[in-house]
């Protein structure tokens, strides 16, 4: 009988779950955009140049505060995902 | 040259009233000749021709040929000027002809506020022998001596009515300083506003019921442009409001998605971490359980690195070969 260990199962079955999901949904909802901009009507190009100039607009004071903390936190997964590998090659050589 | 000098030339000069010289043509054109009596008539009034002083066909198609001859001589600005001394207002992409017809019904003989130049086009235009050198006085005479004694009665008695119903109706123009005696020859720009021309002056150039139907007109008309004014400030208040929603409206929304980011790496995190002390207590429990199971051995055990174990990997990697040669 193999010997599956529930909680591994759960978190690798969560991130492959999830990173699919993710990737997914966010590259359809940015296909579906492209392809909606990138029509040449008239109106959609007035959108188009519309949209750029919001986006140059955007103001980043207001949540650039959050934006710092998401850098930080992206690091410290980066860091314990790194964590993980050394445990995972400690636990390989001891088995 | 200073602005003084610019806005009053010396009368000697000779204002700039004459954009191009025109070659006057010998022969009347054909086409004029083609038309009817009461249709030349008709063209002639509209030209500020008098008809009834000429007594053959030709000669009227003559005068009416000469006036438009002249017209294409005149300075475009300088008929603006006489047009917003005496109020009218036409659209600036409007022909010079169109704007010498307009010129043509002004009937005013108060030229108070008119530029020399602009002096010189009316009376060009009502038919005096000007040739531009005059003075201003000697122009202002040649007009009224051009004006008949009938129609000079007729207009005295206008404007003696013009002031009885000014006192009766009361006119918002006269509380705007009168036009000064000095002409103006600044050169008028397409936004400038025409002088606003009383009730008693209107009345006397126009007559009783037209003077008093103009002003009706000039007032409803202010008030739709002042209305449609209005709904275009409206309008552009709405849009900006609009603009200024949205903006809010995208930084906030911004805001919103970044936090749920950060809700959501937190949670990662913390898994991560939980997973983290799991694996390490898996690794710490099978490094104390593993030295019950084996025997003790003299010799060090040797470890081969696996190939995906990068060099931080191995040198982290120290409980196998200290564990061994502890035992």
């Amino acid at each position: 009988m193999p010997d599956i260990d529930l909680f591994n199962f759960f978190r690798w079955g969560l991130f492959i779950i999830a990173s699919i999901y993710c990737v997914v949904v966010t590259t359809q909802s940015m296909w579906s955009w492209y392809v909606w901009l990138a029509t040449n009507d008239r109106y959609i190009t007035i959108l188009r140049r519309y949209v750029i100039v919001h986006g140059l607009r955007l103001r980043f004071s207001t949540f650039w505060g959050d934006v710092l903390i998401c850098a930080l936190l992206m690091l410290a997964f980066t860091l314990m995902m790194w964590a993980h590998a050394i445990l995972r090659a400690i636990q390989w050589v001891s088995a | 040259m200073s602005e003084a000098e610019e806005s009053n030339p010396p009368p000697q000069q000779l204002p700039a009233v004459i954009s191009a010289r025109v070659e006057h043509a010998r022969t009347p054109s054909n086409q004029l000749g083609d038309l009817p009596q009461e249709e030349l008539e008709a063209i002639a009034e509209e030209y500020g021709i008098e008809p009834g002083q000429f007594r053959s066909k030709a000669a009227l198609v003559s005068a009416i040929h000469e006036r438009r001859q002249l017209i294409a001589t005149l300075a475009r600005q300088s008929m603006q000027e006489v047009l917003d001394w005496a109020g009218r207002s036409l659209p600036p992409t409007v022909s010079p002809e169109q704007m010498a017809i307009e010129i043509a019904h002004i009937r005013s003989m108060r030229f108070n506020g008119l530029s020399d130049r602009g002096l010189v086009v009316l009376a060009m235009m009502r038919g005096c022998d000007v040739e531009g050198a005059e003075s201003r006085d000697d122009i202002i005479s040649k007009l009224k001596s051009q004006e008949g004694f009938f129609a000079r009665i007729k207009r005295k008695t206008r404007g003696w009515m013009g002031k009885r119903v000014e006192r009766m109706v009361g006119d918002s123009t006269t509380e705007i300083p009168a036009p000064t005696p000095e002409p103006h020859n600044k050169s008028t720009d397409q936004t400038a506003v025409p002088r606003q021309q009383a009730l008693r002056e209107e009345i006397e150039d126009a007559g009783f019921f037209s003077g008093i139907a103009n002003r009706v007109k000039k007032q409803a008309d202010s008030y739709v442009n002042q209305k449609l004014d209005e709904i275009e400030a409206r309008i552009d208040r709405k849009l900006d409001e609009i603009d200024r929603r949205l903006a809010e409206w995208r930084d906030k929304e911004i805001a919103n998605r970044i936090r749920i980011l950060k809700i959501t790496l937190w949670a990662s995190v913390v898994v991560a971490a939980v997973s983290l002390i799991y694996s390490y207590v898996n690794v710490v429990r099978d490094q104390w359980n593993q030295p019950k199971n084996l025997a003790p051995s003299t010799t060090p055990t040797s470890i081969v690195v696996p190939a995906r174990t990068t060099s931080a990997t191995a040198a982290a990697i120290e409980i196998p070969t200290s564990r061994s040669s502890a035992n």
